[in-house]
């Protein structure tokens, strides 16, 4: 415990070496450490080497000036208020801009994303979902083929794309049979969807499977629903996080341009 | 720093803030080579120093309408500070201009021969120089910037606190632990440092 103090204490005398040298400690401090130098050494040698590097860089000659740096009518008439002076003082403003960059990418790439996957191909749909689309097509008398089950039932479809455009995603706008009906279809159900004639069958046996076509749509529109619900709240939340980030930086902005000399 | 014919920092600053280039100019004759200077010591290149103090004059002309009072030198290097790390950072994003392809060896930019000394003289002086500088260099700027406002250019602790933005206990630690790093340094160059050190032991 002994030690640990007597070394603190010589701590401070090596962290103040600097200061001692330059004048810049208080009078007590200053014969504090006066009565240290005369028993310590290491602190006398510390000091006798910032004084002498003091002294080599005091005797620095000056810097012989290339030409003169006056500012000539068109150079000043060119000078306009930039970013230059006094932006020093602002912390964190780097850090706050890589954040609402950051931030905003990753609003772009959700709202993107959910965009996609509401009305985009293959949007990774399960089987049943799939299957679903499937019978209702069937049941309107359309033939299923391989390339239009990618895409969500027709009539449905275009009203699903207004969030992409829209930027915003919400389960509110949607209604059970809207939700249902515009699903797109998964691969691998369009893998395994057979020819004009044959899919109401297969599409029953899957559905029924799963406890009956009569039950199945409102639980695929619950959970859909909910689907879209957390995709909403994704997209709100980093919505939110982003319109921060940016007033901070417009914040951090403002105080730079105040600091500036 | 100006005598009493000359007119006061603050009186050339005012005509300057009234559209008078010729007080600004002034104000420029009276601080280039302190300011230079400030830039030699920073970035350690002739050409990138002459560049950064340009830059310095010129954005100091451009905010003068924000100059609130205070020593209009400190204001000053205060600036041309952050045009030394703007044109140190800038430089070391294009390799083709990096501070390492101008070597201090080859153009000596601090010591202009002095008329009254010989060339012997002449040739240690700018090898005690160049040594220093390459010293410096070897420091974080933050550091540089401490120690060369404190030892090169005679600023107090709370002053340089004032030009960098930082407060007092910071720029102790900088001052301190720059000058811990550059006496590993020199110490290992008997031919600059340590002669006059090891004989007062």
């Amino acid at each position: 415990m002994r030690i640990v103090n007597v070394l603190q204490r010589h701590s401070w005398y090596g962290r103040n070496a600097s200061a001692f040298v330059d004048g810049e400690l208080l009078p007590p401090e200053v014969r504090r450490f006066e009565a240290h130098l005369a028993g310590c050494g290491a602190c006398a040698s510390a000091v006798a080497d910032a004084r002498e590097w003091k002294a080599l860089a005091g005797s620095l000659p000056d810097a012989a000036l290339p030409r003169s740096f006056r500012l000539t009518p068109a150079m000043a008439a060119a000078a306009k208020p930039g970013p230059n002076a006094g932006r020093a003082a602002v912390p964190y403003l780097g850090l706050v801009r890589a954040g609402a960059g950051l931030s905003l990418a990753a609003f772009a790439a959700v709202v993107a994303f959910a965009a996609f996957d509401s009305g985009g191909p293959n949007g990774g749909r399960d089987g049943a979902t799939a299957a679903s689309i499937e019978i209702q097509d069937a049941a309107g008398g359309g033939a299923t083929d391989s390339s239009s089950n990618k895409y969500a039932a027709p009539e449905s479809t275009a009203p699903q794309l207004g969030p992409a455009s829209g930027g915003g995603v919400s389960s509110s706008g949607f209604s059970t049979a809207t939700v249902v009906s515009s699903l797109p279809v998964a691969p691998s159900a369009v893998a395994a969807t057979p020819g004009p004639g044959e899919g109401v069958s297969r599409a029953s046996d899957d559905s029924g499977g799963e406890g009956g076509l009569a039950g199945g749509y409102p639980l695929e529109a619950r959970d859909s629903a909910e689907k879209e619900s957390g995709r909403g709240m994704l997209v709100i939340g980093l919505g939110l996080v982003a319109a921060a980030m940016l007033a901070l930086l417009g914040a951090l902005e403002v105080i730079r341009r105040i600091q500036r000399p | 720093m100006t005598d009493a014919l000359e007119p006061a920092d603050e009186h050339l600053v005012s005509l300057s803030k009234d559209g008078s280039l010729h007080a600004f100019n002034s104000l420029v004759e009276r601080y280039q080579g302190p300011v230079f200077n400030l830039c030699a010591r920073l970035i350690g290149d002739r050409g990138a120093a002459e560049d950064a103090a340009q830059e310095a004059f010129l954005s100091a002309y451009r905010s003068l309408s924000r100059f609130e009072g205070g020593s209009f030198r400190s204001w000053l290097f205060r600036i041309a500070a952050n045009e030394c790390k703007d044109e140190l950072r800038r430089r070391s994003r294009r390799p083709s201009e990096s501070l390492a392809n101008h070597g201090i060896d080859d153009d000596h930019p601090f010591d202009a021969p002095d008329p009254s000394e010989g060339a012997p003289e002449y040739l240690e002086r700018i090898a005690v120089g160049e040594g220093i500088q390459s010293a410096l260099m070897s420091l974080q700027f933050e550091q540089r910037q401490a120690i060369v406002l404190s030892d090169v250019h005679g600023y107090h602790y709370e002053e340089i606190a004032r030009i960098t933005g930082t407060n007092v206990g910071t720029v102790k630690s900088r001052i301190h632990r720059g000058r811990e790093r550059l006496r590993g340094i020199l110490l290992e160059r008997p031919e600059l440092f340590g002669r006059r050190g090891r004989s007062d032991d």
